[in-house]
């Protein structure tokens, strides 16, 4: 059963179709990557599903529903969650409530009942810290979670994001570049961070990387972007053995 | 045909606020925030013209002159204590407005506690005060105005689009991180862009001075530049002159059907109005940041 | 000695206003220039209804709050999703309008001249036990998810969107909220200084007001009380420099900018400092007496 299907998705920049005419389907439970050289369009394509941007042309279909024109905190209350390329946690907020955020916006207490602070308001704060320590261990950071994410290092930064943008307890998690700027024993760790979440949560993944290697182990199907335009789709064998897929990240090979 | 009369008013009021949107959005381009100090330039130019003026004999031209540059430096010193430290810590782009803010206030304050005690006016520079062109007159000061301040803006576009400073300013209005990995001295670029902004506004505080009143309040006039280049689209050059001319013979209409005491209703009504069908203003474009 | 106890109460009303301001600009980094037109609304609906109906005191307030809170919903609908610049110039374009509408409607509110014989029915005690219940109400906005919406929209829209948080309407009840708050402030201090006019509440006494909050500290709202205590306080108690209280004012704020950004608290309050303090005291006891 596909969860996400996008037909002929477009969006133009001024002149430059950054995303042009893309279909892909992610299975459900599956984690499905979308690989390309740098500037290919792939993040453009998270923004697109996400609703940072509205596209030009094409639908968006979510768990069977059009979700083409929603904004992106509607597309968040839908089952979509997401983590950023260059990290975008809350400076202000310490480790356990950025987590907790996600749990905020799902909360039900009223204005009035937060202006008295009654006891119904704090019971379900209560709860959400809990929770929020939960998602905290599983990233393995629960020791951290009075701090502040600027003095987190760059690696448990990335894994803060993931326990946040699991709490909103998503039905599909988009992941951009996740493991970018990680050295390779961090990506290994990332790698089974990512594999014990979908297995715990029984979530669909989709992700981006421009590395084939890092995305070759855990993905069930992948699709290649290159230029806004998808270049190929398959297994990782077959994206490995593909000649197109070589040329466009090494370029024509020389001529001697 | 009176309310061609009114257009030209309108336009010759549209050319300082062209002067005053220009000062303003050229800092908004190259910092990207308001600068909310620009009135602080305006109205301590005014009243240092005004001494200029005493002093040299109530000479026009070397008073615009020494106030020109008295602006630019006036705005280097500015930017130097209000930015330049914010620049280097790549601070929050809040406390570049709270910082512009102060010292904007703190400029309005210093002319009012030297100058609020009298009544200050600009002399009568010109002999003649009206010329009338036909069925229409215009004062000779509005002349003047509109004269210099078109002569100004032509000085301007070819400032930036002819010479090699232009060309780094407006690099740097698209992208500061290019601009400073091609080897341009962003710090002298930037402080440049204030002197120039300080220019115009000097010359903007002086007209505002002669043809309005001499107070420590002038530095409200500043919100007309600003109005004026949200209509033009905020750091948009060519629309903040567009915006100025604009919102000048808008005014005027305002003043003339609704009185001088509502106007400011208009104008904020006008301003959400816009805003509402065209954010962008008449030229500009949205910018989007990189996600 | 009933000189300073006006004093306090008139700072005491006017810190009412200022935690408006924290909630606005500290909090949700919404940068309102014309925030003191709305203490002028409330000024004026509860100077109006006092001084022509006999409407309780209570009621009025009542009133007075939900002017604000309309007023703050009509201004804030078309302008809170724009840009932080344009929400600053549009409330700035609010104040000036309000001014002048007060101002030209000189049969209803009295034009310049303001409205006088406003009966005096609130003193230092009942201005604290509203500032109390502000304060109550405001740190437990802070302590809930509402609260901490706003700091995530103010750290980083974009995130906030993601995560589920509907980025204009957060923005839009801080504005309203604020707008009702400072409504009350007005209220309370036309019925403290029983003569109110419309020159008070200008885009100044807005500068003031977001200098206080950054001086107290990012997201600190004791740290606002703080810092707006001790700035209006001082200056009444050191008589001598009260000319230049905008002066100093001003160069402690761009200090603080400058070299202690986060402000004089931080992002903490009073109490977790004070409660810090006697934690690591106690650490140091307990490690001497281990030796």
């Amino acid at each position: 059963m596909n969860i996400l299907e996008v037909e002929n998705l477009s969006v133009n920049f001024g002149g430059v179709k950054a995303v042009n005419n893309v279909s892909l389907t992610v299975e459900k439970g599956k984690i499905t990557s979308i690989i390309g050289p740098n500037g290919a369009g792939k993040t453009t394509f998270f923004n697109l599903v996400s609703g940072v941007i509205p596209p030009v042309s094409g639908k968006i279909i979510f768990d069977g529903e059009d979700i083409t024109k929603l904004s992106q905190y509607e597309i968040s209350h839908k089952g979509i969650s997401r983590t950023f390329q260059n990290i975008r946690l809350f400076n202000q907020l310490s480790n356990l409530q950025n987590v907790q955020s996600a749990l905020d916006a799902r909360a039900h207490y009223n204005i009035f009942e937060a202006f008295l602070g009654l006891p119904g308001k704090r019971k379900v704060d209560k709860e959400n810290r809990e929770k929020s320590m939960y998602y905290l261990e599983i990233v393995g950071m629960a020791d951290v979670a009075d701090g502040r994410p600027n003095s987190l290092p760059y690696g448990m930064q990335r894994r803060l994001e993931l326990a946040r943008a699991l709490a909103s307890n998503p039905k599909l998690l988009l992941l951009d570049e996740p493991a970018a700027g990680l050295n390779p024993a961090e990506v290994e760790e990332f790698i089974e961070l990512i594999e014990k979440v979908r297995k715990l949560f029984d979530i669909t993944i989709l992700l981006i990387d421009h590395r084939l290697k890092v995305v070759h182990t855990l993905s069930d199907k992948i699709y290649v972007l290159n230029f806004g335009e998808l270049l190929a789709q398959g297994t990782s064998e077959e994206i490995r053995d593909n000649p197109e897929v070589i040329r466009a990240y090494m370029g024509e090979e020389d001529k001697e | 045909m009176y309310y061609l009369q009114l257009l030209i008013n309108g336009l010759a009021l549209g050319s300082v606020y062209s002067m005053i949107a220009l000062g303003f959005t050229l800092i908004y381009s190259v910092l990207k925030f308001s600068n909310f100090s620009h009135g602080g330039i305006m109205v301590i130019s005014a009243y240092v013209a005004y001494e200029i003026q005493l002093r040299l004999g109530h000479n026009f031209t070397w008073m615009m002159i020494l106030i020109f540059i008295f602006g630019a430096l006036l705005s280097c010193f500015v930017q130097y204590i209000g930015f330049e430290r914010l620049r280097r810590q790549k601070s929050n782009i809040m406390l570049y407005f709270v910082s512009s803010a102060t010292l904007g206030i703190m400029m309005q304050n210093i002319i009012a506690i030297k100058y609020s005690s009298f009544f200050y006016a600009y002399p009568a520079f010109f002999k003649t005060s009206f010329i009338s062109i036909g069925q229409f007159t215009i004062s000779v000061t509005d002349l003047m105005m509109l004269g210099i301040s078109i002569v100004v803006i032509i000085a301007l576009m070819l400032l930036l689009y002819k010479t090699r400073i232009g060309i780094a300013i407006r690099a740097l209005s698209m992208d500061t991180q290019t601009v400073q990995l091609m080897g341009v001295n962003v710090s002298l670029v930037i402080a440049i862009t204030f002197m120039i902004s300080g220019s115009l506004g000097a010359l903007a505080g002086v007209f505002c001075g002669i043809n309005y009143v001499l107070t420590p309040q002038l530095n409200a006039y500043v919100f007309k530049g600003m109005v004026a280049s949200i209509l033009g689209g905020m750091g948009n050059i060519s629309g903040a002159l567009y915006g100025g001319l604009i919102l000048g013979v808008l005014e005027d209409f305002a003043i003339h059907f609704l009185g001088a005491g509502y106007t400011p209703v208009f104008t904020f009504l006008f301003m959400v109005a816009f805003l509402i069908v065209r954010p962008q203003g008449i030229s500009g474009k949205i910018v989007l940041d990189k996600v | 000695m009933s000189y300073y106890l006006n004093v306090l109460t008139t700072v005491t009303i006017n810190m009412i206003a200022i935690l408006s301001m924290y909630l606005l600009i500290g909090l949700t980094g919404i940068f309102s220039m014309g925030q003191a037109s709305f203490m002028c609304v409330g000024a004026y609906t509860a100077g109006m209804l006092a001084t022509r109906t006999s409407l309780p005191f209570g009621v009025v307030v009542i009133i007075s709050v939900l002017a604000g809170l309309v007023s703050a919903l009509l201004v804030g609908i078309p302008v809170i999703k724009l840009r932080r610049d344009y929400i600053a110039l549009v409330t700035l374009g609010f104040g000036e309008a309000v001014v002048a509408l007060l101002n030209n409607m000189s049969n209803i509110t009295g034009g310049a001249n303001g409205i006088n014989n406003i009966p005096r029915k609130v003193n230092l005690w009942i201005a604290l036990g509203f500032l109390a219940v502000v304060i109550f109400i405001i740190l437990n906005f802070k302590n809930s998810r509402f609260g901490r919406y706003c700091i995530a929209v103010k750290n980083d829209e974009l995130s906030a969107a993601a995560m589920g948080i509907n980025v204009s309407r957060i923005k839009l009840i801080s504005f309203v909220i604020a707008g009702g708050i400072t409504a009350l402030a007005g209220c309370l201090m036309a019925y403290n200084t029983t003569y109110i006019e419309p020159m008070a509440y200008g885009s100044a006494k807005s500068i003031d007001w977001i200098c206080y909050v950054f001086v107290g500290g990012v997201n600190s709202l004791s740290g606002t009380l703080v810092s707006g205590a001790i700035f209006n306080i001082l200056p009444e108690v050191l008589r001598v420099v009260y000319i230049y209280r905008i002066l100093v004012q001003g160069v402690i704020v761009l200090l603080t900018i400058n070299f202690l950004p986060q402000g004089m608290f931080g992002e903490a309050e009073i109490w977790t400092l004070i409660k810090d303090l006697f934690k690591k005291k106690k650490k140091n006891t307990v490690v001497s007496k281990e030796r």
